[in-house]
């Protein structure tokens, strides 16, 4: 008879149903099994508390790392960003005069610096590039 | 059967990571203690698929996990400790998803001779004997709680019930006992079946 019970099954069976009987429970049968253990409540409350809430601190924690892990990537692929420009400056002129189409705004932003696109030397054209480069403008257009 | 319109079916309102907070601050007293107490018990169902965790342990898991939203808590439709009780249940229920039997860790093979030399048979294969050994010691368990209740009728009778998969209100129909009847008879279980489970452990 004995090899036809399954002893794991009835044993979990037991323990799962005097863990539901815990939530059950009525206030003071809680309070006083506590003291019968010589525990205070107030105790037992803490100890749960700061073990959840430590897990809270843990996650916070950890989140505000990853955005911190991100930010610092950002900034360091705007500094040690490689410039794959043009070559020559008229294909670089080129280059800008086609962003300038594209994204008008920025433009805006270079004309209100200097006067006329004409104006713009061919290291201005180079330096306005490299600056859209680590600013990611232009992977939009290459895109 | 009409199908409920777009209006009244209401959204999932997920908990913020302040709400969950605040709501973990806000626990009574006796809502904690109950929370560990039902974590410790979940446990003790594991065995040794566990694998040493404890009852904290199980909590700290829990409430991480709802804080990084594989168990969202839904607060328009539970309460948080309802919902953190059903997070327990549910991880307790797969703890050991994977777990061998036949796979022991080395530190519950190890024995210590009288002279204090642990050997470990570490090189060794466990055999199938061992998880005989191990549904042995169940069936002792058993037997012990058995023989603690021995004079204790309708805790026997309850355990019989839980052995056929019964529910607590199915038990408690079948022998026609009332809902506080029955919760006093799980109230003596608790105060005297930890002592099998921890001298158990104690003995290793």
């Amino acid at each position: 008879m004995d090899n036809q019970r399954n002893y794991k099954q009835e044993l979990k069976a037991i323990m799962d149903a005097l863990a539901e009987s815990v939530i059950d429970s009525t206030d003071e049968e809680i309070l006083e099994e506590v003291r019968e253990d010589g525990l205070q409540p107030e105790a037992i409350a803490k100890q749960v508390r700061e073990i959840l809430l430590s897990s809270v601190k843990k996650y916070r924690k950890r989140n505000l790392l990853e955005a911190k892990g991100k930010y610092q990537d950002s900034v360091s692929k705007i500094q040690t960003g490689k410039c794959d420009l043009p070559s020559t400056p008229e294909e670089c002129r080129s280059l800008l005069s086609y962003i300038f189409n594209f994204k008008p705004q920025i433009r805006k932003m270079v004309t209100a610096q200097f006067r006329d696109f004409n104006e713009l030397s061919d290291a201005d054209v180079k330096s306005l590039l490299n600056q859209l480069q680590k600013l990611g403008v232009l992977k939009d257009i290459k895109g | 059967m009409g199908k409920k319109s777009c209006s009244q079916v209401a959204e999932d309102v997920i908990a913020t990571i302040n709400e969950t907070e605040k709501a973990i601050k806000e626990l009574t007293t006796i809502q904690d203690i109950k929370l560990l107490n039902y974590a410790d018990w979940k446990i003790a169902c594991c065995g040794r698929r566990a694998k040493g965790y404890t009852g904290s342990d199980l909590l700290f898991e829990a409430i991480t996990q709802i804080l990084e939203g594989r168990r969202r808590w839904r607060k328009n439709k539970v309460d948080f400790f309802g919902h953190f009780r059903g997070a327990i249940r549910s991880i307790a229920s797969h703890f050991g998803d994977n777990f061998d039997d036949k796979v022991f860790f080395e530190s519950e093979v190890s024995v210590t001779t009288e002279k204090g030399e642990i050997q470990s048979p570490i090189n060794k294969t466990p055999s199938p004997a061992t998880n005989q050994e191990e549904n042995l010691a169940t069936k002792q368990h058993l037997e012990e709680i058995e023989k603690l209740f021995s004079e204790d009728v309708l805790v026997l009778q309850i355990i019989e019930g839980l052995g056929c998969k019964m529910t607590g209100p199915e038990i408690q129909e079948v022998l026609n006992v009332s809902q506080k009847e029955y919760e006093t008879a799980m109230k003596r279980m608790r105060r005297k079946v930890p002592k099998i489970i921890m001298k158990e452990k104690n003995n290793g």
